[in-house]
């Protein structure tokens, strides 16, 4: 479909180009043009530099401005409910004009989604930031899902209680999704639950996501009210594709532009959920089978299907990697508390997240037991960084939660180290 | 500046300076005047009727900017005052008035050791027509330190301000409008300011939210029109300026940079823009796969308490210095468009501290260290350690 965007013919420019000058260059819409060298334009154009400025500079007026002109709708536009954008290819691409504010007026627009605790709460700030990315990171059963389904009850509660007066769109990768889970934790934390406003939709391939997102979401976004949109998990999506590494990053970046876009047309709290590398699941890993490739150097004197004792919770980064030794700083530090997890998706993806929290199973910590239910295992809650969660690095704190039938419970006056 | 000069003699006689020197001195906020007018001559810094003497409409007109009808009113404004009696109720100068202005002005931090790094010799601070990129690691304070400059740079000349406005252009979604208004908060009640300096703070900040790159590459080419209808802009903020690109396109910001400096030039701007640090690449152009040693600099580690020993920090300082890079990871600029930028500064971890390393600029100091604070980015004050023994 070629009649993607904004067409030229949409524009009103001087000096007029003639349009099969621009379809001989394959330049169809202003973003086309706007995104090409501009050396290549300036000669499959035949435009001098003067001309070729003033041509890129009315298109780009137009772009800036494009709310006050809708765009045509193209012979083939898919039948889309985004009324302000028809005949644009995708969701990512459609304009709706870009114009300043001045920031006394922003911080109308920025809110928070609490978690429904109050511990949790005041250490979060206030919650979750709304426009805004949030990453939650942990090992599995570190209680990632529950704080999802957490904020899945809270989205529903009123502004004044720190919710989003909105539905959820929870887009599940890897497990069923838990109901029954979220009915209980509804039962017990909102009065007013619908179950109607929570949407659930299974995608198994990364690029079915950004599909997905691009557009399936927005039209449901208005007819459901949806305040709040999580991905549970992102990392297995990646993890799973079969593309190359380059593509899979690249597919990343797209579905991350796609979410802060998402989040600030429609005021969304976008959550987004990460596993942590394998290198950290070594506390749980039993076999000698099971530790990842790099462990398995010939210095780990260990038989196979040993017992890895915890003392010897050696990490990658503690090993030489010229001498392939570990070092008798990785020994002693094993003693010390256990190394920070590390989040599996890529580096390049922690520049697009706003937020990242990270959770774990405190094994420092004795559990809790709670009166004859069982006892409670100790988790703790710490922002890595974040845009809107100042100073969490230097006071260097985590908070300590316990996850019971309410969902999750913040423990008052304990103020831990936030350790890696 | 964008503006052509006219020539007064079309319009009538000039006023000379034939008239006697003005016997009373008005503070020009105090004098009838549009706000436009009374705007442009304190940024030009005149700040009291006895700073136009002896000045002539085109002398005005080159030195402020004004059109020439009203540069002459200007002056007819001052004749009427020099000649009147002086008036009890004249308004005393607002703290925030500009003050007698410096011949090379330059934008604080509020940090000194920021200032020098990010300096010129003998010349702290950041310069009009300069260009600067500021490379962190996600958490360590880049978006903070340019709300910092956002607000200082409408503070006037003599508290280490422009006196300008801003715009700033955010792609990631990190700019917090309350963190904002608390880092304000924090400096107009350093300088004791009065209580609505912090209201208009704000609203010299001109917000734009942007996602994709043709967003980007359309708006810049727009910000000429953009600086030319709203005189009085001089910090540009583009946080960050790689974010849209990644994904395959980071050839395009080479000629966005290109255009920024021109800008900066053209309208003795402060551009600042900000990026992320990726994972190096090995010849074939491979990525590492992640390292976990690059998750640990990019996070802090070590205990609050804990001060880095002095051995250990001379150390790691003097890797760094010969690597200028950090193990692992490299500016996402690197190949593509470091040339173009006049400083470049660094900020990541080292242990439990923040530190600014300067990659390129006026060598003046290599290092910086500093804290965040409620209060902003604040100096880091460390006690001197001895080495272990």
């Amino acid at each position: 479909m070629w009649h993607s965007g904004h067409t030229i013919m949409d524009t009103d420019h001087h000096p007029p180009i003639s349009t099969p000058l621009l379809r001989v260059a394959n330049l169809d819409t202003v973003e086309d043009v706007l995104m090409s060298p501009s050396s290549e334009l300036g000669t499959s154009l035949s435009l001098s530099h003067h001309d070729l400025a003033h041509f890129l500079r009315d298109l780009s007026r137009f772009l800036i401005s494009a709310k006050s002109r809708p765009v045509k709708p193209a012979a083939d536009a898919p039948d889309s409910a985004i009324s302000a954008n028809r005949g644009a290819e995708t969701f990512t691409d459609a304009f709706v004009g870009v114009s300043a504010i001045p920031v006394s007026e922003l911080a109308q627009r920025q809110t928070r989604l609490a978690t429904g605790d109050a511990t949790l709460d005041a250490f979060l700030d206030g919650g979750l930031l709304c426009p805004g990315v949030t990453e939650i990171a942990g090992a599995s059963g570190a209680g990632k899902t529950q704080l999802c389904l957490q904020l899945v009850c809270q989205a529903q509660r009123d502004a004044s209680e720190g919710g989003l007066n909105g539905g959820t769109m929870y887009i599940s990768t890897e497990s069923r999704f838990p109901v029954e889970r979220l009915t209980e934790l509804a039962r017990t934390r909102t009065h007013h639950f619908s179950t109607d406003a929570v949407l659930i939709e299974s995608v198994l391939e990364l690029e079915l996501l950004q599909h997905l997102l691009s557009f399936q979401i927005p039209p449901l976004i208005a007819t459901h009210h949806i305040r709040l949109l999580v991905v549970d998990s992102l990392t297995a999506l990646f993890r799973g594709s079969s593309d190359s590494y380059d593509a899979k990053l690249q597919s990343l970046h797209a579905i991350a532009r796609t979410l802060h876009k998402l989040a600030t047309t429609y005021q969304l709290a976008v959550v987004v959920v990460n596993q942590v590398s394998a290198a950290t699941d070594l506390a749980t890993k039993s076999s000698l089978a099971d530790l990842p490739v790099a462990l398995q150097g010939p210095h780990l004197l260990l038989a196979p299907g040993a017992t890895l004792p915890p003392a010897i919770l050696v990490l990658s980064h503690l090993y030489d990697q010229g001498t392939r030794r570990v070092t008798t700083r990785a020994v002693q530090s094993a003693a010390a508390p256990p190394a920070r997890d590390v989040p599996a998706l890529p580096m390049e993806w922690t520049a697009a997240v706003t937020t990242r929290i990270v959770l774990s199973r405190d094994s420092a910590i004795a559990p809790v037991a709670e009166g004859g239910a069982g006892r409670l295992v100790p988790r703790r809650l710490a922002v890595w960084f974040s845009a809107g969660h100042r100073n969490m690095a230097d006071r260097g704190r985590a908070c300590l939660f316990h996850i019971t039938r309410e969902g999750l419970v913040g423990r008052v006056g304990e103020d831990v180290d936030g350790h890696e | 500046m964008g503006f052509a000069l006219q020539q007064t003699a079309a319009l009538g006689p000039t006023i000379t300076s034939t008239h006697p020197p003005a016997m009373s001195n008005r503070p020009i906020s105090s004098l009838a005047l549009d706000k436009a007018a009374k705007r442009k001559l304190l940024a030009a810094g005149f700040n009291w009727t006895k700073d136009l003497t002896g000045l002539s409409a085109a002398d005005l007109v080159a030195e402020t900017g004004l059109a020439p009808i009203d540069a002459e009113l200007v002056l007819r404004v001052r004749d009427a005052v020099g000649n009147a009696p002086p008036s009890a109720a004249a308004e005393p100068p607002s703290v925030l008035d500009q003050g007698p202005r410096n011949a090379d002005p330059t934008l604080t931090t509020g940090v000194a050791e920021l200032d020098v790094l990010l300096g010129r010799p003998n010349r702290p601070g950041l310069s009009m027509g300069a260009l600067y990129e500021l490379t962190g690691v996600p958490g360590i304070g880049t978006t903070q330190l340019c709300m910092q400059l956002c607000a200082r740079i409408q503070l006037p000349q003599r508290l280490g301000g422009l006196y300008g406005r801003v715009i700033v252009v955010d792609t990631t979604g990190g700019y917090q409008a309350s963190r904002q208004s608390e880092i304000a908060a924090a400096i107009a009640n350093s300088v004791e300011a009065p209580a609505d300096a912090v209201a208009s703070m704000l609203q010299g900040i001109a917000y734009y939210r942007v996602f994709s790159p043709v967003e980007v590459v359309a708006l810049v080419n727009v910000l000429p029109d953009i600086l030319r209808t709203n005189d009085g802009v001089r910090l540009l903020v583009f946080d960050s300026i790689s974010f849209p690109f990644t994904g395959g396109k980071l050839g395009l910001v080479q000629s966005i940079l290109s255009a920024l400096r021109e800008l900066a030039e053209q309208f003795q701007l402060i551009v600042v823009v900000t990026s992320t640090f990726v994972l190096k690449r090995d010849v074939l152009g491979q990525a590492h796969r992640m390292d976990p040693a690059a998750a640990l600099i990019t996070a802090r580690t070590g205990n609050p308490g804990e001060a880095t020993s002095k051995l250990q920090q001379i150390k790691s300082m003097s890797l760094l210095a010969k690597e200028q890079e950090l193990p692992d990871l490299t500016p996402v600029g690197t190949n593509w468009w470091s040339n173009l930028v006049d400083v470049h500064a660094m900020l990541f971890w080292d242990h439990a501290t923040r530190v600014a390393f300067l990659r390129k600029g006026p060598l003046t100091q290599s290092f910086a260290r500093f804290r965040i604070t409620d209060q902003g980015i604040v100096a880091d004050v460390q006690p001197e350690q001895d080495p272990p023994v």
